[in-house]
Formats: C-alpha cells, sequence, structure tokens
C-alpha cells in the first residue's frame, strides 16, 4: 500500500470511529482545551500505529485499547505536572473549565462528572466501555482482563454509584 | 441527585454530544500526521534507558580497565572494585527497564500496556533511589579512581588516610538520611500495585 493509501486508509477509519476519541477524551479530560491536546496526541500514537494494524483484527478494539493506553498515560503525567504546579489536592484531570461548568445546567450531567472524578483511570475505562455498551467479552479484550472480572467490577461501579448519589 | 448506571448513560450521551465538538479532527492535523515521522510512544520512551546504557557501558569499561591495572595495589583496587560494582548493579537495573518496555506497544491490552509502563516507571524510580542513596558512598572510590586512572595522582598521599577516611564515614552517616529521602518514591510502587490488582480481582 502506497504512503497516500494508507493515509486515506487511515483517515477514513479514523473519522468513521471518531466517536471513540471523542468518548475517551469526555471521559478523562474535563476543560476543552486539554480534551483537544488529548484527542492529537491519540490521533498521533494511532497513526505511529497504523502500519503494524492487522487488518484481521477488530478496528475499534485496536482503536480503544491505543486511545485509552494514550489517555491514561496523558492523565498520569498531566497529575505528575500539577503535583507541583497546581494548588494541593487537584490534579490535572479534576480541573474544570468555570465556564462549562456554569453552562452544566443538567444535574445527570454533574452527577456523571463527579462520579467520573472520583474513580481511578482504569475504573473510568470501564465505566467508558460499558456507557459506550459494549459487550462484557468486548470489554474483556480491550482491557485484557477475564469476563468474570468485568462482571464483578461492573457490579461493584454499580454498588459505589448508588453509595455516592445516596439512593 | 441519586441515580443508577442506567441512567448514567443518558446523562453520558449528552456529555457525549457536547464534547464531540472539541475534538473535531481537522484536515490541518490529519496532514500534519501523514508527514510525522511515525513515532511509537512506548519505543520513545526507551531513549533515555537506551543512552544511560550506554554511557554505562563505557564507564564499566573505564572501571574495568582501572582495576585490571591496579588489582594488586589494594588501596586502589578497593575503590576501583566497589565503583565497578556500582556501575554493573546500574547496568543491570537499565537493561530491565529496557526489558520492561521491549515488546510492549500501545496497541496492547489496556491492563498489560499500564501494568508494563508502571513497572517501569517503578523500576526507574528504583534507580534514581538507589543512585541517591549509593552516591554518598560511593564519592571517595571515586575521587580515588579518577585521581589515579586519569591524572595519576594518588589520594592518599594528597590528602591524607584520615582525610578519606573521614569522607567515608560521612558517606555511611548519610545513609539514612537518604533512606529517609527516598520513601518518597513508595507512590511509583503503589500505583503498579494498583494495576496488577484491577487486572487480578
Amino acid at each position: 500500500m502506497t504512503a497516500n493509501a494508507l493515509h486515506a486508509r487511515f483517515v477514513e477509519l479514523l473519522d468513521r470511529h471518531r466517536r471513540i476519541v471523542s468518548g475517551v477524551t469526555g471521559m478523562y479530560c474535563r476543560n476543552a482545551e486539554d480534551r483537544r491536546d488529548l484527542a492529537q496526541e491519540i490521533s498521533a500514537q494511532l497513526w505511529s500505529a497504523f502500519p503494524r494494524y492487522d487488518s484481521q483484527a477488530s478496528f475499534s478494539t485496536w482503536m480503544y485499547r491505543i486511545a485509552l493506553n494514550v489517555a491514561i498515560s496523558y492523565v498520569r503525567k498531566a497529575a505528575l505536572r500539577a503535583k507541583y504546579t497546581a494548588p494541593v489536592n487537584q490534579s490535572a484531570d479534576d480541573v474544570a473549565d468555570p465556564r462549562e461548568d456554569a453552562a452544566e445546567r443538567d444535574d445527570r450531567v454533574r452527577a456523571l462528572r463527579r462520579f467520573i472524578a472520583s474513580l481511578d483511570e482504569l475504573n473510568r475505562a470501564l465505566l467508558l466501555l460499558y456507557l459506550e455498551e459494549h459487550s462484557y467479552r468486548s470489554i474483556a479484550e480491550v482491557l485484557g482482563i477475564s469476563e468474570t472480572n468485568v462482571a464483578t467490577k461492573i457490579g461493584r461501579l454499580k454498588q459505589r454509584l448508588l453509595d455516592t448519589t445516596g439512593r | 441527585m441519586s441515580m443508577d448506571l442506567d441512567e448514567l448513560k443518558s446523562a453520558w450521551q449528552a456529555l457525549e454530544q457536547r464534547v464531540s465538538a472539541d475534538v473535531k479532527l481537522n484536515r490541518e492535523l490529519l496532514t500534519e500526521l501523514k508527514l510525522r515521522k511515525a513515532r511509537n510512544a512506548i519505543g520513545w520512551l526507551t531513549c533515555l534507558p537506551a543512552l544511560e546504557l550506554v554511557l554505562a557501558l563505557l564507564i564499566a569499561s573505564a572501571t574495568g580497565r582501572f582495576l585490571f591495572t591496579h588489582f594488586f595495589e589494594a588501596k586502589f583496587a578497593i575503590a576501583g572494585v566497589v565503583l565497578h560494582a556500582a556501575v554493573v548493579l546500574y547496568i543491570a537495573m537499565t537493561i530491565r527497564q529496557i526489558a520492561l518496555l521491549w515488546g510492549a506497544d500501545m496497541s496492547g491490552p489496556v491492563t498489560a500496556i499500564q501494568r508494563a509502563l508502571t513497572a517501569y516507571g517503578a523500576a526507574r524510580m528504583r534507580a534514581t533511589k538507589w543512585v541517591l542513596i549509593l552516591s554518598p558512598l560511593l564519592w571517595g572510590p571515586l575521587l580515588i579512581v579518577v585521581a589515579k586512572g586519569w591524572l595519576g595522582l594518588d589520594v592518599y598521599r594528597l590528602f591524607g588516610v584520615v582525610w578519606v577516611a573521614v569522607n567515608v564515614g560521612i558517606g555511611i552517616a548519610m545513609v539514612p538520611l537518604l533512606i529517609w529521602v527516598s520513601r518518597r518514591f513508595r507512590k511509583a510502587l503503589k500505583a503498579l500495585d494498583d494495576v496488577k490488582s484491577f487486572a487480578r480481582e
């Protein structure tokens, strides 16, 4: 495949699955600028890995794995930077744009934001895949854990949500 | 407000619709990607330890040569052995760091890649910790070896045996303090435990 054809194929697949990028950035970043930075980082890593993509495998699984691995590394690096630059107890992924918070009129979205902020990076990945209605098998494949483990962890997330929101 | 995980799905859809506008992948970015030389994030991470390995191998060959030359002069041989052993230990730790990332790429399962990345981070922290703890102990042997090996000077004769002994004593006295300082690195090991327990449970 020529370089141009490879790029055209990549752009087409990326465009078809762009919801994955927006979902991952929405799960890991609270402000728009960080979301854009992370989207660029994910796209760059997808492009660098694309020549090794095996077309027999599911593109969305491949894309989710890269996007989530990049996002988790991005958030950890940002948290490390924030440790030395942000006020105490405020990590980079918790820093929301105040204009966005003001615009957030939907109580449920606010509750979702709070719940996401209370989770560690791996549980956020699990929650994202669950909210995007992936099967347990698909979640297990992306995360590299067993289906039983997925079921157990989703059960725990449900319980944790009920505890957090007081229902 | 109370809600369950299924109600969360509709909230997620609302949120996702809004954030998707922020991450529209524009034509300029995609063109730039085409021109960019592919740079794998994990491959890039191994550059620093690889560079450190080359440097450490060069130092090990110099300390090895020094040891060979002064093997039968106890006062130099002891300093040479200590320094050479420290460099060999550092080489082993650097090789381990490279091995942790060897063959890993971002398209692997999330827990496997995060385990490799956090294990790598923890190994680097451990290496830094040991460098920090051992550096005051190595200062004396380093001075002896460098002065003799490069400049042909005998530190024992130049400064006296007492001076050398005091330096070694100060180095030993500083170790407990540096061990206390290095406790900060425990957080990196905790991150590794978190990933392991997520995959195991």
